[in-house]
């Protein structure tokens, strides 16, 4: 997975339209960051990299790209 | 040998809709909450009506062709008892007046409460204990959740379910994997009213980390974490229940898991590959109702020819303790 498939399949999750995002929106301003995204947003790291990571660590990431460097930015291809 | 005869199941009268829900909120719409949960309407008991009240009717439905006096034994789970003490069972077996020399005994589990129920029942029929054990899995979490809770209360409905479990010459329900796990015991929790921290009606209601308005009277739970518990437990205990009954997924009819929610029944039917057509998610008119949830749904399929004499199912819960298991039931 690219870092902008995750992006967009972030967004997704969010139920947001592509764009409407980008890798360093502050998440907190993000209205849809909600309980029900983040535990889709756990389903989407979990099926993707197999690794689970707390709803605690989710709710105080900033923004995609510091949630990519969680993940380990090398388990993406580009 | 031991097999369930019959199912059945009540709901309380009162409906609140996702409409009803999402006027007292910002934060959700009702088609949000109908994609995210698969819930449209949760029945909701009644002021006075407790879950005993729900286990009797249930009750009175599942033995409307048998003798109560043929009930050997009475298993009740809950965890909205009537009293600390007596027993709600204890109860319920004089208001059907079961006769005097049959056991009754309440025991407390949430979410994969069902399953350790029918491996209880089956258990006492083997060592032949009782050749007639009713089953009852009765819950109102509404009455633990804040009235201000928005987001527990468009999961969660009541609802109570009865089970005949009696004895056979043919296997019907066959081999149990369970699991246990303390540690989560705070994701998922009524912190007040017990004795390590006692009732205060003074608490103060204030929004916990998820945003939501509840004191330490009320229910809690991190919904991440439970989401997280769950994807590590389920496929594990689904491996287990399999390898238990030396079956593969092509040996069973139907995988009617806890209907939590939809979105994480969803996920859990992924990673455990489960064919979609075999995979049960029917929960758009009752919500979660807990222990309820598996056997409202195979009474459900029943009733409408969807389960078949002759048929094999998975039943699979878990939730608060945490707590889980898995076990197969040919029907």
């Amino acid at each position: 997975m690219t870092k902008q498939d995750f992006l967009n399949e972030f967004t997704e999750a969010l139920e947001l339209d592509e764009g409407d995002i980008d890798f360093s929106t502050p998440l907190s301003e993000v209205e849809n960051y909600d309980s029900f995204a983040i535990i889709s947003v756990i389903a989407l790291i979990h099926k993707n990299f197999g690794v689970q990571l707390s709803g605690d660590d989710l709710q105080n990431i900033v923004s995609v790209n510091s949630l990519i460097e969680k993940i380990g930015a090398e388990k993406f291809n580009g | 040998m031991a097999i369930i005869e019959r199912i059945e199941y009540f709901l309380p009268e009162s409906v609140i809709s996702n409409d009803d829900l999402a006027k007292l909120t910002t934060r959700f719409s009702s088609e949000k909450i109908k994609a995210k949960l698969g819930v449209s309407n949760r029945h909701i008991a009644g002021e006075d009506e407790t879950a005993l009240d729900l286990a009797f009717e249930a009750a009175q439905l599942v033995l409307k062709d048998a003798d109560p006096q043929s009930i050997d034994f009475l298993l009740l789970c809950t965890q909205s008892p009537d009293y600390f003490l007596p027993t709600s069972a204890c109860v319920l077996h004089e208001k059907l007046g079961l006769r005097s020399d049959a056991g009754a005994l309440d025991f407390n589990l949430g979410c994969s409460g069902y399953v350790y129920g029918l491996a209880l029942a089956k258990s006492l029929i083997h060592a032949k204990m009782a050749s007639k054990v009713l089953l009852i899995t009765s819950e109102t979490y509404s009455k633990h959740i804040h009235p201000q809770d928005i987001p527990n209360r468009t999961i969660f409905g009541d609802g109570a379910a009865a089970t005949l479990v009696v004895d056979s010459p043919e296997p019907g329900i066959r081999e149990f994997a369970f699991g246990t796990d303390g540690t989560g015991k705070n994701n998922l929790i009524v912190p007040a009213g017990g004795f390590r921290k006692r009732f205060d009606p003074e608490a103060p209601a204030d929004f916990d980390d998820n945003g939501v308005l509840r004191s330490d009277n009320h229910l809690y739970m991190n919904g991440p974490e439970i989401f997280n518990f769950t994807i590590k437990a389920v496929p594990i205990v689904f491996e287990q229940t399999l390898t238990k009954n030396g079956l593969a997924i092509e040996d069973i009819d139907w995988f009617v898991f806890h209907q939590a929610n939809k979105h994480m029944l969803k996920y859990l039917r992924t990673i455990c590959n489960i064919p979609e057509e075999k995979f049960i998610i029917d929960m758009e008119e009752t919500g979660n109702t807990v222990s309820a949830t598996i056997p409202i749904a195979l009474s459900r399929m029943y009733r409408e020819g969807q389960l078949k004499k002759g048929q094999r199912a998975m039943i699979l819960g878990f939730g608060v303790g945490y707590s889980w298991g898995g076990g197969i039931i040919d029907f």
